[in-house]
């Protein structure tokens, strides 16, 4: 292992705890210290998924882990925010906060490091972070718009059905070799 | 990398551009989002209802076309609802703002908004309040927390009243019994003074009104609905149940929420209500359905008292006419909220009917003395209680389940065993989600209170997401894949939640699992559940 992906690790909790702070941060002042404090995963489900997701995706990261192994810990968390009041920038601005985190650090311990390739990696590897968030982002955006126009297509279709104006081709008979009649 | 990459500070405020300031809530402006209101109330409904100052508006309008003197309007109606509604003047006066309540709303631990916080909903009208009535308010202002109305706060009321569900959790963890749904309910009722109610409350009230329903469905259509689950009842069970309509003479009228019958999974709770009728119908059960009491929800409690007063009493108007003793009432959530604590001084006490008796176990509901209408858990668990249902529990092995304990079945009436009960003696797989989420502290579906519509889908999911998350929990833990519940809002609701959140989780209604269960004599081997779906062992049929 490297030098810089062992400072990763060795500054794990510094750097996850302000990656959590600042990401909390961006709530309200009057929430964003409830969804600091409060511990209980069933109360606060917001602070308990920013919490655990980013912990856990920063741990992939720092072992060198498939960016796609990111994914269902990115998902918890943008799934809240792509229904939290945010524009998309904001809602996935979080990912990109990582990189001057990481940077402010470690930086003393990294002086002998700048000329590292790891750097560049790393600098990917966030970037792929945030590029699997949009995708992440997208879905989500996506599913709320299809269970908005599912609602309407089906009380359209409900209604017509129960007023006896369609036949559904299930409810038509088949003749013996499977077409319709 | 290098010192060129920017501080984290700076970063934030880039990216987090709009991020609301540490500025105190009344100095921080109201935006009106897509996403998180519905549409506004038409001018029609409002006509038919004879409410004021029906007329097209949109909420994301500079101009509401408010009356002109929608002040003075305002004013008079709070001065009359401090003087006839003792909690309400109380709520304005005691509370402390000591936050109790501040964390509890499903509302605020889904959004972060603060104003959603429940003390801060009732303070956008106790502001008002004080400004208007208490000396302080008057002289200070701001200082004491008063100010006096304008547009902009007016928009503020309505932005954030229709973003509370009346499910009254804040209510259980006030130290002074503080209920903000009532706060809610009131400030809906001074907006309904300007017109300015919601579409999704507003046309069902009227259709209730008109036809007896929310979907302003007429008598035919309701009966052709309740025909066609006798024929899938037929096909999956080879037996033939015979409802009655509009029966004078019959002991029981059974009444329940419109979309048991017309909104699916609710209608598979609808053909569980069915079988179990027939199935007890030749024990001496004599029930008729109306297709004019054809709706248990009451969307007038989202309105006004007045208007809540008006379409519960024809419930009670359709027994008289039909000579019933009493009323037999289906899963529905708010419906038991209007009986268990309206009704008794609102249209009652039901003196014409009788105090409820099983006529298959002789059981007293004296709980329902003064109302006469017996919540249909209470009665089916009664049945189980006493060894009346011959049930094949096995047609449900393959759900694991979880309840969904309803607001208002939860915390306007404590039925929290008979549920449980009843989903026991009907499923061997069934997983509490954790104590903090259930019962009396149970968390809303987050599109309670006619806030069920399809445009403010992003305040459902995020209102939802306590409850979901709590449903994922076991889901997780224990392979938990059907969600029951005993209100038809939350069948509408909790599917799309899910959906968003937990897929793989279904939504059911408590007498879906027992219409599956139930051997009725003569039935066909049968090889589907009521969805249609083969039964465990079946699926190679």
């Amino acid at each position: 292992m490297s030098a810089l992906w062992g400072l990763l690790k060795k500054n794990r909790d510094s750097i996850v705890a302000i990656w959590r702070e600042a990401t909390l941060d961006t709530y309200p002042t009057d929430a964003s210290n409830f969804l600091k404090k409060s511990k209980d995963p069933f109360h606060n489900p917001v602070g308990k998924r920013i919490s655990q997701g980013l912990a856990e995706a920063f741990d992939i990261l720092a072992d060198q882990g498939e960016t796609a192994r990111i994914t269902p810990f990115l998902d918890d968390v943008i799934r809240m925010r792509a229904v939290q009041d945010f524009s998309p920038s904001q809602a996935l601005g979080f990912i990109y906060l990582l990189k001057g985190i990481i940077w402010e650090q470690i930086k003393k311990d990294a002086a002998k490091l700048a000329d590292s390739p790891d750097w560049r990696e790393l600098d990917a590897k966030i970037d792929g972070m945030a590029l699997l968030g949009m995708d992440i982002y997208n879905t989500c955006k996506e599913k709320i718009y299809t269970m908005r126009v599912h609602e309407v297509k089906n009380q359209c279709y409900n209604a017509l059905k129960k007023s006896n104006l369609i036949v559904a081709i299930e409810d038509m008979p088949d003749d013996q070799d499977g077409s319709l009649q | 990398m290098s010192d060129e990459v920017p501080k984290t500070q700076d970063l934030i405020k880039s990216i987090i551009a709009n991020k609301t300031p540490a500025a105190s809530w009344m100095d921080t402006p109201t935006v009106i989002r897509p996403g998180m209101y519905c549409y506004s109330a038409k001018a029609k409904p409002l006509n038919i209802l004879g409410m004021p100052h029906g007329r097209e508006w949109t909420p994301d309008a500079d101009d509401w076309s408010l009356p002109e003197n929608w002040m003075e309007i305002l004013s008079e109606g709070l001065r009359d609802r401090l003087d006839r509604f003792r909690s309400l003047k109380v709520f304005m006066d005691i509370c402390v703002r000591c936050g109790a309540c501040a964390d509890k709303c499903h509302y605020f631990i889904g959004t972060g908004d603060p104003k959603n916080m429940p003390v801060l909903r009732a303070e956008l009208l106790r502001s008002v309040y004080r400004k208007e009535y208490t000396v302080a308010g008057k002289i200070l202002g701001k200082l004491v927390g008063a100010r006096p109305m304008t547009a902009e706060v007016l928009k503020e009321w309505w932005y954030y009243l229709f973003q509370c569900s009346e499910c009254r959790r804040c209510s259980v963890f006030c130290p002074y019994g503080i209920d903000t749904a009532e706060i809610t309910i009131l400030g809906r009722e001074l907006l309904n003074l300007l017109g300015l109610n919601i579409d999704w409350i507003a046309t069902p009230v009227s259709n209730c009104y008109r036809t007896g329903n929310h979907l302003g469905i007429q008598p035919h259509a309701f009966k052709d609905m309740i025909d066609f689950f006798v024929d899938d009842i037929e096909e999956i069970t080879g037996v033939r149940v015979n409802p009655s309509f509009n029966r004078k003479g019959a002991e029981i009228l059974f009444i329940t929420p419109s979309g048991d019958v017309f909104a699916d999974p609710g209608t598979y709770t609808a053909m569980g209500y069915l079988i179990l009728f027939h199935y007890l119908e030749s024990m001496g059960l004599d029930i008729t359905w109306s297709t004019y009491a054809s709706e248990g929800g009451n969307f007038g409690l989202f309105t006004s008292h007045e208007m809540m007063k008006r379409l519960n009493a024809k419930m009670y108007a359709e027994a008289k006419r039909l000579g019933v003793k009493w009323i037999l009432g289906g899963e529905c959530g708010h419906m038991w909220r209007v009986i268990q604590q309206y009704m008794g001084t609102m249209n009652g006490p039901a003196d014409f009917l009788e105090t409820p008796v099983s006529p298959l176990t002789g059981t007293k509901f004296q709980n329902a003395a003064s109302t006469k209408m017996v919540h249909i858990t209470e009665f089916t668990a009664d049945l189980i209680k006493h060894n009346k249902l011959k049930m094949d529990t096995s047609r449900n092995d393959n759900l694991k389940v979880t309840f969904h304990d309803s607001c208002n079945p939860a915390r306007a009436m404590g039925l929290f065993e008979e549920p449980r009960f009843v989903i026991k003696n009907t499923c061997k797989n069934f997983y509490e989600m954790p104590e903090s989420t259930i019962k009396e502290q149970t968390f809303c579906c987050g599109s309670g209170s006619g806030l069920n519509a399809g445009e403010n889908l992003e305040l459902r999911m995020r209102g939802g997401l306590p409850r979901a998350n709590a449903v994922k929990y076991v889901h997780e833990k224990h392979g938990v894949n059907m969600l029951a519940t005993i209100c038809a809002i939350d069948r509408a609701a909790l599917p799309p939640l899910m959906d968003y959140w937990v897929p793989g989780v279904s939504v059911t209604g408590v007498h879906e699992l027992v219409g599956n269960a139930l051997i009725l004599p003569g039935e066909k081997q049968r090889e589907t559940d009521l969805r249609g779906e083969p039964l465990p062992g079946m699926e190679d049929e």
